[in-house]
């Protein structure tokens, strides 16, 4: 996987999420449309449309490019059916704080200007899960309350889009809005445990890696 | 309710303390009541009073008896 096929990352400068381009067989699928103007301009440069985009969960920072991109394209965007209630509500999406939970995150230094929004539902949900085929393979999507109630993992081939669970370097936040520490251990915990070794990990923040042993460690898994 | 009491609850359930201890409450002075437990704090006064808290006042909110000053200007009286 490590090769052209290795899905593409582009990273919101402003709230450091990821947004990922996977593409198979001349179509792509777009995971978490972050940030429209770094995302058109990485379509343009590969002179591609987006087929499907994909959701992790209804945090702001990554559906943060979502309505323009649904202005720009036709295309089929697919979330939980929990993801899809979050993402409709200024407060449960977080874009309503989101100046301020920027601001304590630089160490109250910067201040940024984020303006809330909301977003149509997904044109395509899932309760627990649900596969769809794309291109040569198979997109399954799990859902995983715990960090939000529509937080979910989506699978393709040995690749993870794990949305904020497995962040490196940081434990699950649940008491961000739609969080729950309780969802999080009946749930996402167990499910996270049987991430076999070597799967690679398409973490919302953060660089890509490998699933081993030391990971389970510091994610208490 | 009154405005008192719907406040003194959001902290109450919020921040588990008892009313006595309310007063005396700062941001950060409690683990719970660190920057993401204010941003909750702060979604919560947003419902039940039915306001928006411009940011500056978010930042301004720093304490139990600070919040009433803020909450004022929105002509919630507590």
């Amino acid at each position: 996987m490590e090769n052209g096929l290795f899905p593409a990352r582009i990273v919101d400068p402003v709230t450091d999420s990821n947004c990922y381009l996977l593409v198979r067989e001349g179509r792509l699928a777009v995971i978490d449309p972050n940030n429209f103007e770094l995302l058109e301009e990485a379509l343009q440069k590969r002179n591609m449309t987006p087929d499907v985009v994909l959701l992790t969960h209804e945090h702001c920072d990554h559906i943060g490019g979502l309505n323009a991109l649904r202005e720009r394209y036709r295309t089929v965007v697919i979330g939980s059916s929990a993801c899809a209630r979050g993402m409709q509500s200024a407060k449960e999406n977080m874009s309503r704080l989101m100046e301020t939970f920027l601001y304590y995150k630089s160490g109250e230094k910067t201040f940024v200007h984020y303006r809330p929004f909301t977003c149509d539902p997904p044109d395509l949900q899932f309760g627990d899960s649900m596969a769809v085929p794309f291109a040569d393979g198979l997109l399954e999507f799990v859902s995983l309350p715990g960090h939000t109630h529509g937080s979910s993992v989506i699978r393709f081939g040995d690749l993870l889009f794990v949305g904020d669970y497995l962040l490196p370097g940081d434990r699950v936040l649940t008491r961000l809005p739609g969080g729950s520490e309780e969802e999080y251990e009946r749930y996402a915990k167990p499910w996270l445990r049987t991430i076999p070794d070597g799967m690679w990990i398409l973490p919302g923040h953060g660089e890509p890696y490998r699933m081993d042993e030391e990971v389970r460690i510091r994610h208490d898994l | 309710m009154t405005n008192l009491e719907k406040y003194n609850k959001i902290f109450r359930g919020m921040f588990r303390k008892t009313d006595e201890e309310l007063p005396a409450l700062k941001y950060r002075g409690i683990a719970l009541w660190d920057s993401i437990g204010h941003m909750d704090l702060m979604g919560e006064l947003e419902e039940t009073f039915d306001i928006r808290i411009e940011t500056q006042d978010v930042l301004d909110f720093t304490s139990y008896e600070k919040g009433k000053e803020v909450l004022r200007r929105y002509g919630v009286e507590i």
